[in-house]
């Protein structure tokens, strides 16, 4: 079995950690399928970090419970697949069984995940150094006081006053920006390759947000980590990100460097996003620009351009032909009709 | 856990908010005293009385309270207040052990289902539906009937007659507990699935299951009471407090010896009401929702 997953490294670049290709993700629901990821694909570079930008639901948020195995009873990967490069070689993750010992060894290990509410992520029960202990416990032999060391030691690295006190206390006794330091913290604490953040600071106010931000990037600095950003704002993206995946129902309709995608938006939807977010110096009369409608529901199969209904530039052939991804000459890749044959 | 000062200090300081707030509360105290009384008095029962529980003394029977027998004697001569010390001993231990079989019983089942759900959960349901369509005390005649009486089965009897309310309150708690993130985040950190059911968990149910087995142990010692004042629940030689009331079915003694039921009478009302004040208390600082 290990042989069987363990490949030599071969087409994948050196530098990327994860590779994500066709993915397709489904759900069961009563007697509906639907496609909550239909066609994602993405690398991540080693110590870099990928943004998925989105509204809600169109599937960030599954992406990544795919990648980490995660999804519910009822969700399955049906396509595509996710190979991990790690250090032992070449791991296929969508092959995994997903409560089996390795994607098990994997998770906290290798790959971390941290969540949007940092407020009911802390188990009450637990004091905050013992939950943060407990990856160690699981992955790596240490003693009782070797453990406790690198839980402070860790503590102190992201910014928590007093962390010998703090260790042994109780979530409730945190605030919200700090109990997401704890859980930035419980995710680092062994040292993965990918930190996935699946909407780090949106529960947090403004302030916090940017200290989150500040420390994510200077642990990712300090660790060498990769990571996956999910986020639906796009400053956030702006701030943090090296390279970005755009999606829509699914799929991913814009995928560039910051730089491509920031200055040279190619995806009507991805401009529209852009024009959706004040910027500072921005004419105080003018109105901020939304996009009409809301994102259809997953359960419905599209022949055309999913995007068509709620798009400036739609036209006729939108209505009726499915775009596929164009690569641009600098590697910028874009779902739109508008760039086909020319 | 164990380490410096401070992280003593921390703890404690959860631990005297919570004291103070029990302690503040009067009922739970005069539960606990009453109830800590009891259980002393039962507990040091050779040391306070000369008498042995069930040695007869056919010479002295049905005498009124007097300086040797505070409470007077039974039918048989025995001393009424030594057989109330030991048989609380008995229908306290009978009650308190019932609840907790029952619990566990209802915890693990509880936490089994509804973590893993599915096909398993509906089984475990359809089960514990049975058992409550059936009316409880029939359900516990006949399985008195079938495995005999004796303290050891009357226990039996009460866990598989009672576990479906423990169940049902930790499936439902850990129903909605399964949602919440840092399960979630649990599992993101590759724990496994009997780690994140009794470690993670099965903490946060255990305030309203404490709670059900105080108010359970009450309910266990008033249904012995019943079941062998019945003469159906522990065997006659063994003094309980339903045993002893076991005597008051003779009208003769109701009209005429009133010591021989009030004593024993008292004795359950006053624990059974100690216990549910305990109770009162425990909930409202184990279980504040």
């Amino acid at each position: 079995m290990k042989q069987d997953i363990t490949l030599q490294a071969k087409s994948m670049e050196q530098d990327t950690i994860l590779r994500v290709e066709n993915l397709q993700t489904k759900f069961k629901v009563g007697r509906k399928m639907v496609h909550a990821v239909n066609d994602v694909s993405f690398e991540l570079k080693k110590g870099k970090t990928l943004g998925i930008v989105g509204e809600s639901g169109c599937g960030k948020s599954v992406s990544a419970h795919s990648i980490m195995q995660l999804l519910p009873k009822n969700g399955n990967i049906t396509k595509g697949s996710v190979i991990y490069q790690g250090e032992q070689g070449q791991l296929k993750l969508h092959e995994l069984k997903r409560n089996g010992k390795t994607m098990r060894n994997l998770r906290g290990k290798e790959i971390s995940m941290i969540f949007q509410d940092p407020m009911s992520s802390l188990n009450p029960v637990y004091t905050v150094g013992k939950q943060m202990e407990e990856n160690l416990i699981r992955h790596e032999k240490l003693t009782r006081e070797e453990r406790r060391e690198r839980v402070i030691t860790m503590l102190r690295e992201l910014g928590i006053p007093d962390p010998e006190r703090r260790y042994g206390e109780y979530p409730h006794q945190f605030s919200g920006g700090m109990k997401q330091r704890v859980m930035i913290g419980t995710a680092m604490i062994c040292n993965p390759g990918i930190l996935i953040a699946d909407e780090p600071t949106t529960a947090l106010d403004v302030t916090i947000q940017a200290q989150i931000l500040e420390l994510m990037k200077e642990m990712q600095k300090k660790h060498g980590t990769s990571m996956i950003l999910i986020t639906h704002n796009m400053g956030i993206v702006a701030e943090a990100c090296d390279e970005v995946a755009v999606m829509y129902l699914g799929k991913v309709v814009e995928y560039g460097s910051l730089d491509q995608v920031f200055e040279n938006p190619l995806h009507p939807y991805t401009k529209a996003l852009m024009r959706s977010v004040p910027v500072m110096g921005m004419d105080r009369d003018k109105e901020l620009e939304t996009i009409p409608g809301a994102t259809p529901d997953g359960s419905q199969v599209f022949t055309h351009c999913e995007f068509a209904g709620r798009c400036a530039c739609a036209e006729e052939r939108c209505w009726k032909q499915m775009p596929s991804v164009r690569t641009m000459e600098d590697g910028h890749r874009v779902r739109c009709l508008r760039y086909e044959e020319g | 856990m164990r380490g410096s000062k401070a992280e003593r200090a921390a703890k404690s300081d959860l631990a005297k908010r919570n004291l103070y707030k029990f302690m503040t509360n009067r009922l739970a105290i005069l539960g606990l005293a009453l109830v800590l009384l009891i259980l002393f008095v039962s507990l040091l029962a050779p040391v306070l009385t000369p008498y042995e529980p069930n040695v007869l003394d056919t010479a002295n029977r049905y005498q009124a309270p007097s300086r040797e027998h505070l409470l007077g004697t039974d039918q048989l001569g025995r001393d009424l207040l030594t057989r109330l010390f030991y048989g609380g001993r008995v229908s306290i231990f009978v009650g308190f052990v019932s609840a907790v079989v029952t619990a566990a019983l209802g915890v693990a089942l509880g936490c089994i289902s509804g973590y893993l759900g599915k096909r398993l959960d509906s089984v475990i349901v359809y089960i514990s539906e049975i058992f409550m369509a059936f009316p409880q005390m029939l359900l516990i005649f006949i399985l008195v009937g079938f495995v005999g009486q004796g303290i050891g089965n009357l226990i039996f009897i009460f866990a598989l007659t009672g576990w479906t309310s423990i169940y049902r309150l930790v499936r439902s708690r850990i129903f909605s507990l399964k949602e919440e993130p840092f399960i979630e985040s649990c599992r993101a950190n590759g724990i496994s699935n009997a780690s994140i059911m009794f470690r993670h968990m099965l903490p946060n149910t255990i305030g309203p299951v404490i709670v059900n087995v105080t108010l359970l142990t009450a309910g266990y010692l008033l249904q012995e009471s019943a079941l062998s004042f019945l003469n159906i629940g522990v065997p006659t030689d063994i003094p309980t407090w339903g045993n002893i009331l076991n005597a008051a079915k003779n009208l003769n003694v109701i009209q005429n010896y009133p010591v021989m039921w009030i004593g024993p009478g008292v004795a359950i009302s006053l624990f059974v009401l100690g216990v549910n004040f305990l109770g009162d208390g425990l909930r409202d600082v184990l279980d504040p929702t």
